[in-house]
């Protein structure tokens, strides 16, 4: 039946919508953008989220404590094409962070 | 005061993702914690001189790192240490004890190396004070933006380094400050910085445009102007070929006129497609002066993010196919300036500091750019456009106008300059419109000269020639200020060897 045919063709290209949407970014930004420094780290989800949660986590270091600046979320075409052979198993997903550079107000001399 | 941050060897990449280095360290500057401006400098230039002595001794190079803004590579150093500021990023304001007799204090203001230019504006509002000129994003550090001529298109003004008036500078023989012949600090301001006077016309001049080849530059007094705003005219129209002689002759009231409003433009920007620069619509902005008032709230930020890969992927597109490519990128244009206000639209009113464009991640971006006199650009245009559609195209060109600016290597060295910019997508097709203009140039016999922080081709013969003697008196006062030669060895790197400014 071609009604069938077509619905399998619509999903399969909802399918490749949704994996080449995993390439867009997110990103989270402060009011008052003050960036420094900031680092990648790539997170490993196992199990479609089933495994424990450290491996859905991560820890940075934040020496002088003014906290992140902002974070960008993304998956390269590799990252994707891992999922999609893993049948979602592997997920692995970029968070690009700087942090924040601290905010200060006019001072005198 | 706390320690600089070590954080070791790795891999280092600039803010646009144009350009990477493998650092034999990367260390980060960490602000004083003491009240007094004075007090925070003296700190802070301490523990610089400390790593410049201490690089000196280990045959390390150094180079100072701001926002790491520049899409060229003029900030990095492969295999060495790359010190970064963006911590020291606080400013203060100044009194009568600071200055000389003579010196009116309250247009002036202190502002350390690390300060984005996004925070000098937000300092000098709150001081009631505004920036004279900007650039088009407000990302890049202070001195980051000095250090490379960073300039926008404000008519009657030069570039961003024309502010300053005196400069701090550590070299690994000692802590300097840096002013013209005529004195502006009060030699007790400059004991307690723990700096030791220097005054010298040429020095200063170079220290305004260092390009990274001064010593480390960790201070500045600059000097702004009291606080205004602008009304923002930012529209999509159709120019025609009569509008680049109007705009040659410096007709810009006729330009405006004809687009804006019936009056002199504070700033005069035209974006245009290449591929029909007179068939496809051009993106204007023209700014206009207006009187503070503090009933006027703060314009709404605007989303963040987004646009990075797309702009890329379009980019990469447009490599690859001849078809289409003016209404591809005449697109691009047109999500640039989605919003538009025309004259008869509610009125756009904003200070300086809330006009300039946040700080996000861009693209990929390639960008270039000549800056050439004003006069020619009638002469010019045609085959520019010519000579860029013969590469293949690829990014739009932007056409901006300002005066001579500060600094013996100052780009923008001609009465009244013409900057045309090249910015779109990263790719061998932009690079090669790009090489085609700047040959064209040459062969038309057009002086011109092109900016530090971007994609510019640049060597050490093309960099005395374009600068002549002004390029002889820096690397003077180079030597004025750092006589031991392994103190200017300290911040060599190959791009600055490359383009001459350090042997």
């Amino acid at each position: 039946m071609w009604v069938y045919q077509l619905i399998i063709v619509v999903l399969a290209l909802a399918l490749l919508g949704q994996l080449l949407a995993q390439g867009g970014d997110a990103f989270l930004v402060l009011e008052n953008s003050r960036p420094v420094g900031g680092d990648r780290e790539v997170l490993t989800i196992l199990a479609w989220g089933f495994a424990t949660r450290a491996g859905r986590s991560a820890c940075i270091s934040d020496p002088v404590g003014h906290g992140i600046n902002d974070m960008r979320f993304s998956m390269s075409l590799g990252q994707i094409l891992l999922s999609l052979i893993t049948l979602g198993f592997v997920r692995r997903v970029n968070i690009d962070y700087r942090l924040h550079s601290g905010n200060s107000p006019v001072g005198g001399t | 005061m706390p320690r600089p941050l070590r954080h070791g060897p790795r891999h280092w990449v600039n803010y646009h993702g144009t350009e990477s280095a493998e650092l034999g360290d990367l260390i980060e500057l960490l602000n004083s914690e003491r009240e007094g401006g004075r007090d925070v400098l003296h700190d802070v230039a301490t523990d610089v001189l400390a790593l410049l002595q201490e690089a000196s001794r280990s045959g390390a190079s150094l180079r100072p790192l701001g926002a790491g803004w520049s899409p060229s590579p003029i900030a990095i150093v492969q295999g060495g240490w790359l010190v970064e500021t963006r911590r020291i990023n606080r400013c203060f304001g100044l009194t009568a004890q600071d200055v000389v007799r003579g010196t009116d204090p309250s247009r002036l203001m202190l502002v350390q190396a690390g300060a984005t230019v996004d925070e000098v504006n937000d300092c000098a509002e709150e001081l009631g004070l505004s920036l004279r000129t900007g650039g088009a994003s407000n990302g890049q550090t202070w001195a980051g933006a000095c250090a490379t001529g960073t300039h926008g298109s404000v008519l009657d003004a030069g570039g961003i380094q024309d502010h300053i008036r005196a400069v701090q500078v550590v070299t690994p023989s000692g802590i300097f400050w840096v002013e013209p012949h005529r004195p502006v600090m009060s030699p007790e301001f400059v004991a307690a910085t723990g700096s030791t006077i220097f005054r010298d016309d040429d020095v200063f001049a170079a220290c305004q445009v260092a390009v990274g080849a001064m010593g480390f530059i960790t201070a500045m007094v600059i000097e702004c102007v009291p606080i205004y705003m602008v009304r923002n005219i930012q529209k999509r129209a159709r120019i025609e070929r009569e509008d680049i002689s109007r705009l040659a002759e410096g007709d810009f009231r006729g330009f405006s006129r004809a687009f804006g409003l019936n009056e002199e433009p504070h700033f005069l920007q035209v974006i245009l497609n290449p591929f029909a620069p007179f068939e496809k619509d051009a993106l204007l902005r023209m700014l206009y002066l207006r009187d503070f008032d503090p009933a006027i709230p703060p314009p709404p930020r605007p989303l963040t993010g987004a646009g990075y890969d797309a702009l890329t992927l379009i980019g990469k597109a447009m490599a690859g196919i001849d078809l289409l490519r003016a209404d591809i990128l005449q697109l691009a244009m047109r999500a640039g300036y989605a919003v538009q206000r025309d004259i008869h639209d509610p009125e756009a009113i904003a200070t300086w500091g809330h006009t300039t464009e946040p700080h996000n991640p861009i693209a990929n971006l390639f960008n270039g750019s000549v800056t050439m006199p004003r006069s020619d650009l009638e002469r010019a245009f045609d085959p520019l456009i010519e000579a860029f559609l013969s590469g293949g195209g690829g990014t739009v060109v932007t056409l901006r106008f300002m005066q001579r600016a500060a600094g013996l290597l100052a780009p923008a060295r001609f009465d009244s300059n013409v900057v045309i910019d090249f910015d779109g997508p990263r790719s061998d097709v932009s690079h090669r419109s790009y090489r085609a203009v700047v040959a064209k140039l040459d062969a038309l016999g057009i002086r011109f000269t092109r900016h530090w922080g971007k994609t510019n081709d640049l060597d050490a013969v093309r960099v005395a020639r374009d600068y002549g003697d002004d390029y002889r008196r820096f690397r003077v006062a180079q030597r004025r200020l750092m006589p031991d030669s392994a103190d200017i060895a300290v911040f060599r790197s190959d791009p600055l060897v490359h383009l001459g400014l350090i042997d």
